[in-house]
């Protein structure tokens, strides 16, 4: 258990020192805690690979791109959960589908679609790949959810003159915050960890996604230092490792739930 | 209920809830997955309107070309390592855990995890540095314990380079075996434990006749998913050896990406990623068939 601990933890611990020791220290003194602490790294990947762009574009990729896969997903997993509609297993399945599907099966159709209606190299194109992508895992976590949701309640609404969509906004919404947390977490996380797509569907530099800004330390021209590619990881991850380690609870339990047992 | 009643009486889950997401799943799903079929008959440069069918020719050479070969020999090694190790990594980590020989288990299962938060493009960049062989950590960790012997450059050797891609693949993932593995434990009734301990049950007997039972289910979910993530593989071949060194770590994600971006070969990418389609279908229906009865309650025969 200490092997794995180690195995684990070292990487990340010596990454992190090495990004506050000064170049020439990571060579003398690889391990430990840094003997001065400096900032440099931090300072220049900052300025050279122009984080300020690349965490924003990060942030509203994620969180636009969630909230509009949430918003479609909403409807279809009341519609599923609550309807005995014909064939709905097999209908889940289909649009459960892109979650699973090799990128690559789709990507040349796709580039050439968002080609022909000027889609490529655009914010506004790669929100909507991140919808349409994203749509699927809300789907599951909120299905499942309002699965559990108890009939009595609705059947009471229902009693009193509210339509379906009076159903869904005031009963099955409010009772689906914590689903809804959870499904913009994982997704979240999801869209911010994504390479393939922006590296497809992006050209220009200012319209990065972090993952995309950061493979550019890997020229040689950064890799001859240490700390700066260390930095650009941390500050890369930063964000979205804090984030985690405050939802840690629901997010196991959301994956959990989404995948094996309701 | 009929779908013309649906439309009837509810029309508007009927059209926001049915008809709008199979609209999406269409244009992003359907189309693409067909055209893209349609592609790999044809032979195309990507930009000009001139695609020239040519019958089964992408799929007769590829059954000949070596870069093929090997990137789908080097993608089931990937899959059967990666399959291997999250199975047997998960289990073992989750059942330690769960018979209680860890101090601050919470913690640990947190640390597992992180990473599965990271991209692969940082963790690749990580790991990069770390196996760096002029400055890298593991090298002048080797020197401090006077094992130089050992000191190796592992991503530029063709021979180790794919597992060590797969073993960092597998760091990253781990978080998700041990989570599903942890979970399906804490279902198990703890008096039936304790009673079977009390009888003079022991941990071995334990994990065999009450453990590993119960975990049935999720053993097969972290299967498949584990296949699944692996079929697709790209990230961290892109971010740390672009496939080399002498095509070592070419998996068919990869391959697809070079040939398709790279040679401009749309109508051969295309034959590829069907290809790709076809391996990982089987198991992507099966997972998704699984979870989504789950998510709506449908029983399971």
């Amino acid at each position: 258990m200490i092997a794995f601990v180690l195995l684990w933890s070292l990487p990340l611990v010596t990454m992190v020192f090495t990004s506050f020791k000064p170049d020439q220290e990571v060579l003398t003194r690889p391990f430990g805690l840094p003997h001065t602490w400096s900032l440099d790294a931090y300072r220049y990947a900052w300025r050279t690979l122009g984080y300020k762009d690349l965490l924003w574009n990060s942030a509203l990729y994620s969180v636009v791109g969630t909230a509009l896969a949430i918003l479609l997903a909403m409807v279809p997993a009341f519609a599923l959960s609550r309807f005995q509609i014909k064939a709905r297993v097999v209908i889940f399945v289909l649009l459960l589908t892109p979650m699973m599907l090799p990128q690559q099966t789709v990507i040349i159709p796709l580039f050439n679609l968002f080609r022909s209606v000027g889609l490529v190299d655009s914010r506004f194109g790669l929100i909507l790949l991140h919808a349409a992508f994203g749509m699927p895992l809300e789907m599951l976590v909120l299905t499942g959810f309002i699965s559990n949701i108890p009939k009595e309640l609705e059947h009471a609404a229902r009693m009193d003159g509210c339509s379906d969509a009076g159903v869904l906004w005031h009963i099955v919404l409010p009772l689906s915050l914590p689903a809804i947390a959870v499904g913009f977490t994982l997704n979240l996380i999801d869209v911010w960890k994504e390479y393939f797509f922006s590296l497809i569907f992006l050209s220009s530099e200012n319209i990065m996604p972090v993952t995309l800004g950061i493979i550019r330390v890997t020229n040689d021209r950064y890799f001859r230092t240490v700390n700066l590619p260390a930095a650009a990881v941390i500050m890369a991850q930063l964000p979205i490792i804090l984030l985690f380690v405050v939802a840690y609870r629901w997010i196991t339990r959301g994956i959990y739930t989404g995948s094996v047992k309701s | 209920m009929h779908f013309v009643e649906l439309f009837r009486k509810h029309t508007f889950v009927f059209i926001l809830g049915l008809i709008a997401p199979l609209t999406v799943f269409t244009v992003f799903a359907g189309y693409p997955i067909l055209y893209n079929l349609f592609l790999s008959f044809t032979r195309w440069n990507g930009l000009s309107p001139n695609i020239q069918p040519v019958g089964l020719h992408n799929y007769i050479e590829l059954s000949r070309d070596p870069r093929f070969i090997l990137s789908l020999v080097n993608t089931l090694k990937w899959t059967i390592l990666s399959l291997l190790i999250s199975l047997g990594l998960g289990l073992l980590l989750s059942i330690v855990l769960f018979l209680g020989k860890v101090y601050l288990p919470s913690l640990f299962r947190l640390l597992i995890f992180v990473p599965v938060t990271m991209s692969l493009v940082a963790t690749g960049i990580m790991f990069s540095l770390i196996l760096s062989p002029e400055f890298g950590l593991l090298d002048q960790s080797l020197r401090l314990l006077h094992l130089t012997g050992l000191s190796h450059f592992w991503l530029g050797d063709y021979r180790t380079a794919l597992y060590v891609l797969i073993a960092i693949g597998a760091w990253g993932y781990a978080g998700i075996p041990l989570m599903l593995f942890h979970a399906g434990l804490s279902e198990i009734d703890a008096e039936l434990l304790d009673a079977a301990r009390l009888d003079g049950a022991s941990d071995f007997q334990l994990a065999r006749h009450i453990i590993l039972p119960t975990l049935r289910p999720v053993f097969v979910i972290v299967a498949l998913l584990s296949v699944i993530q692996s079929l697709r593989t790209f990230d961290l071949v892109a971010t740390m050896t672009q496939g080399g060194p002498a095509g070592s770590t070419k998996v068919l994600g990869y391959f697809m990406y070079s040939e398709t971006f790279w040679n401009n070969r749309f109508g051969y990418g295309a034959a590829i990623s069907v290809i790709m389609l076809v391996l990982s279908s089987g198991f992507a229906w099966t997972y998704l068939r699984s979870v989504a009865n789950n998510a709506l309650h449908v029983s399971k025969q």
